[in-house]
């Protein structure tokens, strides 16, 4: 470094940290105010009673057998959803990452649709096939914990098969060919040299995962015995059915637990394993052969059995009218049935209107939060801090949707913050869901670009502007395409938070969808289901584009 | 220095917390609470709340927004349990100031609770007077239907197996296997249920009534959907189960065009429910709240309630349209429910029951 | 026939044909070179020879017995690569005895001790990877290739990634301790100085194709056609770097 030199690296400091800050604070406010106030205050009333502030009613929560059944269900369903979706998608991260093959797009686009269907609709079609009247009834799986399983297998599948593979195909294949011919069958090379290289991705995908297998709710609902109750559900039950705040309190804190295990457990996992690993700047496919058959087998096995079967079952039932089969549902879509407000064709128009700026917002939000992520500080106590915020920006993905609606009515409910009633609440509830998502996407971006290059930027002269403009951005639209995809397509198949701030003369996709089907009669049935279709097909081509626009080198770490 | 970042970051969220941890400062209200107000409060907006299903048609909609002034936002936080519940959280602060679809099982509640403001609609037709749900008027009826089980009549007919009748014919051997019904601690037609079983069988007698339902292999679903989409076998699930829980207007919706229906209700099971409007305590336009409500009892809405609600309207002087009244007027002796004593009993009853038939 | 066989090798990807026809064999204790420019092939000949690649056309042979239908693990030709491709997660001794599995565990800990001794690094055992120089990794690597005493030792530019000092004094002490195992060897270079100082013979491949097969001296006075002649003294004019 020559003397001249040292102004700018100063003023590039200094827009660090100006940015950083700026960065960080924005964010912050909007989870403080949406997200952490309400949830916090609804746990507060928990502890409040005629007298005055109580631990009794809470920890009595702790003291009924209840509720230790429901949280060994939750953890035990979580734990083995969270096992088989990545014993079945590691295989998929292969084949679908590390091969090529004709269409090998199309399947992957196909492949992230289930991750957004509206979870009453896919219900529905997963028991109607394993119904003993159903094409699978054989099986006799009906109320059963495996048919509960198989569908959070199904709508967590992409998460593996992305966050895995995008890793595995960049990870350099001569390891394993070395470990190959110092003796070590395929099985073992892949156990002892290609599993611990792709463990840092498997613990970011087994975390997301298992998050969402233990805050599944309609599915739950649908498919579970009467007698099954997970900590989202019992959490549901108590607050709108039965306002015991003490028990929506506790469950609440054993919500936040459980985030925060599950997301310290995976960083413990992530950082032991991430040793240096070789990584390749180019992805590396090859043909698929032959010699993949076991992959494959596997691949189409899951594809096939589990993850098309209830989808054909949408389409199949969908063509289905009173008067035979053909496209009369679809027709009807165009049509504002009785009661319904609105017709399915302007529901996607309000889901798209909501969807983008839920989505807008959710980038916005995501490219600060990701940045500030990326940062790599000196001191233990930053590093601790930042991983306190990463756990902290995780939090919408495991905690209900039930105790941040409640906790929106005691809050934001005052000008000009009354947003309770307010249609603008719903892409911002939006937005907080997809937020996390779009955060582990767009966090590797921002890691790819070392802080030497904006030093070195700044060094030529380079304003914190230009630095903005001519180093960080080109490098973050190589994610963004993805990221919005995400958000975008998880807006549009929102249900939770969208059901509790739902306008019945302006409903979104899921939203009427979910009317739809809650009222008799083929015509209404019929036309769930198109609708269905439609919101599949909707996100399935954007989550095409998104990957055509996005580099393959993005995944959820 | 990115230290100060995140310590800046920190520190707001901490605060962030701490204020959170505090009670908000009481806010002055408008008008004191418990004291009745001469004067209506009156202001240029309309809050209606509601759960997912309420409808009226956009002209109707456009008509009364005309004539009143009002700027009317509809707001839909969920199932009528879960507003209710809402209503008694967020009673310092009122969420809106008119609310519709509190039901005769949840009435009891609310009007304990005391988030509701009385009013007596001249609109009210003498008809709908029995359906009321306290003396005062804290609810007004706007429509009502009956929870009924339904049979489907072709699996009878293969089987060669008369449809069942009543409550107690669900019990018999004959019927093993037969019925799907829906949990009252998570779906509304299943409270209702459960309740119509109470007043038919007495309490404590309805636990040996559903205990022997379970043993003749009662499956409780947890929502509407489920049962009546993928367990009953005379929709469009064809499930494997032809007794399901369900409405009396349902069969119309399977009958199609001119055609007769292939399911039917049971109609000695059936359990009036009624939907009911009342205006929120504390609401910020009382004038308008009355207004709506009289609205809601005009003849062009209570007309339009069986086709866009799926319900009956209070007033039985409109014209219906002619198949619901075929399929509804065929309850004639429905089971009613003491608004009073469900709320009041309704955790209980949910307990034991859940004690009995879920184990 | 004693060795390694290789006939009419053909290798495709696709439309591209990465190794056109190529023969040649291995005697047992021999060191053959293929020295190529990038693209030339010797690569994707390596990786055949070890199973890695499937081959469009042609035989691979070990002691006259065709290996096509032995899958890698089997064939007892350990691969070498450019970066050593150590396994990261393991420490110096674990990579080491990764090809010993099937060794009772004193015999493991002995032939892991003996092969540091051999490639100068004793009581290195327990280091982990990351923390060795670049020269150290080849050194461990070489180690680890030959603990299993392989059949064939199959090395894919072992030292390119390294200096070029560190390389002409690395090159000729691979080679010492080789031949000190009589261990058959193919190595793949794209430089001169390295196919010279190692091997026996030396076969120059361009496009796929094998243009000439012979001893070093014999390379030099006698080049089989203007190709080698020019590849030859295209890469001494530039230098090799």
């Amino acid at each position: 470094m020559t003397s001249a030199s040292a102004p700018g690296r100063m003023a590039a400091k200094v827009s660090l940290r100006t940015w950083s800050v700026a960065a960080g604070v924005i964010p912050i406010v909007f989870l403080a105010t949406f997200f952490i106030w309400p949830m916090l205050t609804l746990v507060g009333r928990g502890f409040v009673n005629a007298e005055g502030f109580t631990l009794a009613e809470v920890s009595s929560v702790f003291e009924s057998a209840r509720t230790w059944r429901i949280l060994g269900q939750t953890l035990l369903q979580a734990s083995v959803g969270t096992v088989v979706a990545v014993l079945a998608g590691i295989p998929g991260a292969f084949v679908l990452y590390c091969r090529s093959f004709p269409g090998r797009n199309l399947v992957k686009a196909l492949v992230a649709i289930p991750f957004v269907l509206p979870s009453v609709v896919v219900g529905v079609a997963f028991r109607a096939l394993i119904n003993e009247q159903g094409p699978l009834g054989f099986l006799g799986l009906g109320d059963s914990f495996v048919s509960i399983i198989a569908a959070l297998v199904f709508f967590n599948y992409s998460v593996v098969v992305r966050t895995v593979g995008v890793l595995w195909s960049r990870l350099d294949p001569r390891a394993s060919d070395a470990a190959r011919s110092l003796g070590a069958t395929r099985f073992k090379a892949f156990i002892t040299i290609t599993l611990p290289g792709l463990a840092p991705a498997i613990a970011a995908a087994a975390a997301l995962t298992f998050l969402f297998c233990a805050s599944a709710f309609g599915i739950i609902l649908i498919l579970a015995p009467a007698n099954y109750g997970t900590v989202e559900t019992e959490i549901y039950y108590q607050t709108t059915q039965l306002l015991n705040l003490p028990a929506a309190a506790a469950l609440s804190i054993v919500q936040l637990v459980i985030v925060t295990a599950t997301l310290i457990v995976s960083n413990i996992a992530r950082s032991r394993n991430e040793t240096a690993l070789k990584l390749r700047s180019d992805e590396n496919t090859q043909p698929l052969r032959v010699a993949d058959w076991f992959p494959t087998t596997i691949t189409a096995l899951v594809g096939f059995g589990l993850l098309a079967a209830p989808m054909a079952n949408l389409v199949w039932r969908s063509l289905h009218t009173r008067s035979g089969f053909g496209l009369g549902n679809y027709a009807a879509l165009a049509v504002v049935s009785p009661g319904m407000a609105a017709s399915v064709w302007q529901a996607i128009l309000n889901s798209l209107m909501t969807a983008t700026m839920a989505m807008g917002i959710a980038v916005l939000l995501g490219i600060q939060v990701s940045y500030l992520l990326s940062r790599r500080p000196k001191t233990k106590s930053g590093r601790r801090a930042l991983n306190l915020l990463d756990s902290v920006f995780m939090l919408p993905l495991g905690v209900s949707a039930v105790t941040i609606g409640f906790g929106f009515l005691i809050t934001l409910n005052r000008p000009p913050l009354d947003l309770r009633t307010s249609w603008v609440l719903i892409p911002l509830a939006q937005a907080m869901v997809a937020l996390p998502l779009v955060v582990r996407t767009l966090l590797p971006t921002w890691r790819a670009i070392s802080p030497r290059m904006r030093e070195a930027a700044a060094s030529l002269g380079s304003s914190p502007a230009g630095i903005l403009t001519r180093i960080d951005l080109p490098y973050l639209s190589r994610g963004i395409g993805l990221a919005i995809g995400f958000a975008f397509a998880t807006s549009l198949g929102e249900f939770g938070a969208t059901s509790f701030l739902a306008r019945p003369d302006r409903p979104t996709l899921p939203v009427l969808i979910f009317r739809l089907i809650s009222r008799p009669g083929a015509e209404n049935f019929g036309m769930a289901m198109a609708a269905c279709v439609v919101l599949a097909a909707l996100t399935g081509v954007i989550m095409a584009l998104a990957e055509w626009i996005g580099p393959k080198t993005t995944g959820w770490v | 220095m990115r230290k100060i970042a995140v310590a800046a970051s920190l520190l707001l969220l901490i605060s962030t917390i701490g204020c959170a941890g505090t009670p908000a400062a009481s806010p002055t209200p408008t008008q004191s609470a418990g004291t009745p107000t001469p004067q209506l409060s009156e202001s240029n907006t309309l809050v209606v709340i509601s759960h997912g299903s309420f409808a009226i048609s956009d002209e109707a909609k456009a008509a009364f927004a005309a004539e009143s002034g009002y700027e009317v936002s509809y707001v839909s936080p969920g199932s009528a349990g879960t507003i209710v519940n809402q209503l008694i959280l967020s009673k310092d602060v009122p969420l809106g100031d008119v609310v519709f679809g509190i039901d005769n099982t949840l009435a009891g509640r609310a009007i304990k609770e005391g988030v509701l403001s009385p009013y007596s609609s001249a609109a009210l037709p003498q008809a709908a007077s029995t359906l009321a749900a306290d003396q005062i008027g804290s609810l007004t009826p706007i429509d009502y239907g009956d929870v009924c089980l339904n049979a489907d009549k072709a699996w009878f007919e293969a089987k060669n197996l008369p449809i069942p009748q009543t409550f107690d014919d669900l019990a018999k051997p004959e019927y093993k296997n037969l019925l799907v019904v829906t949990n009252p601690a998570s779906s509304s037609p299943g409270l209702a249920f459960l309740a119509g079983t109470i007043a038919v069988k007495g309490d404590p007698d309805y636990l040996e009534y559903w205990s022997a339902l379970k043993d003749n292999g009662v499956k409780v679903t947890q929502g509407w959907t489920e049962a009546y989409y993928t367990e009953f076998s005379g929709s469009e699930g064809k499930g494997s189960r032809p007794l399901v829980l369900s409405y009396a207007s349902s069969p119309m919706y399977e009958a199609g065009k001119n055609a007769e229906s292939p399911t039917q209700a049971l109609l000695e099971t059936c359990v009036r429910q009624v939907e009911y409007v009342g205006i929120i305590k504390g609401a910020q336009n009382e004038v308008g709240a009355r207004k709506f409500i009289d609205f809601l009892l005009s003849s062009q809405v209570q007309a339009s309630i069986p086709d866009l609600m799926y319900m009956s309207p209070v007033d039985d002087q409109v014209t219906l349209p002619p198949d619901w009244a075929k399929y509804t007027s065929m309850v004639k002796d429905p089971i009613l429910l003491d608004a009073t004593v469900v709320s009041a009993q309704r955790d209980t009853w949910i307990k034991a029951w859940t004690e009995t038939v879920i184990g | 026939m004693r060795g390694l066989q290789v006939a009419n090798a053909t290798i495709r990807y696709g439309e591209l044909v990465a190794v056109d026809d190529v023969s040649f064999t291995v005697a047992p204790g021999e060191i053959v070179a293929l020295l190529g420019k990038s693209g030339s092939g010797k690569t994707s000949l390596l990786r055949a020879v070890a199973g890695l690649e499937p081959l469009a056309d042609g035989q691979v042979c070990w002691d006259g017995q065709d290996l096509k239908t032995t899958p890698v693990h089997e064939r007892g030709f350990v691969v070498m690569f450019q970066d050593g491709q150590l396994f990261p997660h393991l420490n110096v001794a674990k990579n080491i005895s990764y090809g010993l599995s099937k060794w009772p565990k004193p015999q493991r800990q002995q032939r892991v001790s003996e092969l540091l001794e051999l490639v100068k690094l004793n009581g290195h055992e327990q280091r982990k990877i990351t923390e060795l120089s670049g020269g150290q990794a080849q050194r461990v690597a070489l180690a680890r290739s030959l603990a299993p005493k392989p059949k064939l030792l199959l090395l894919d530019e072992p030292l390119s990634a390294l200096d070029r000092k560190l390389r002409e004094h690395l090159v000729a002490e691979l080679g010492t301790i080789i031949r000190a195992t009589h261990t058959s060897a193919i190595y793949v270079t794209h430089d001169q100085y390295e196919a010279f100082t190692i091997a026996d013979r030396i076969a120059v491949m361009a496009d796929g194709k094998l243009l000439q097969l012979a001893a070093p001296l014999e390379l030099l006075l006698r080049p089989a056609d203007r190709a080698v002649s020019r590849f030859l003294g295209q890469e001494e004019a530039i230098g090799s770097s």
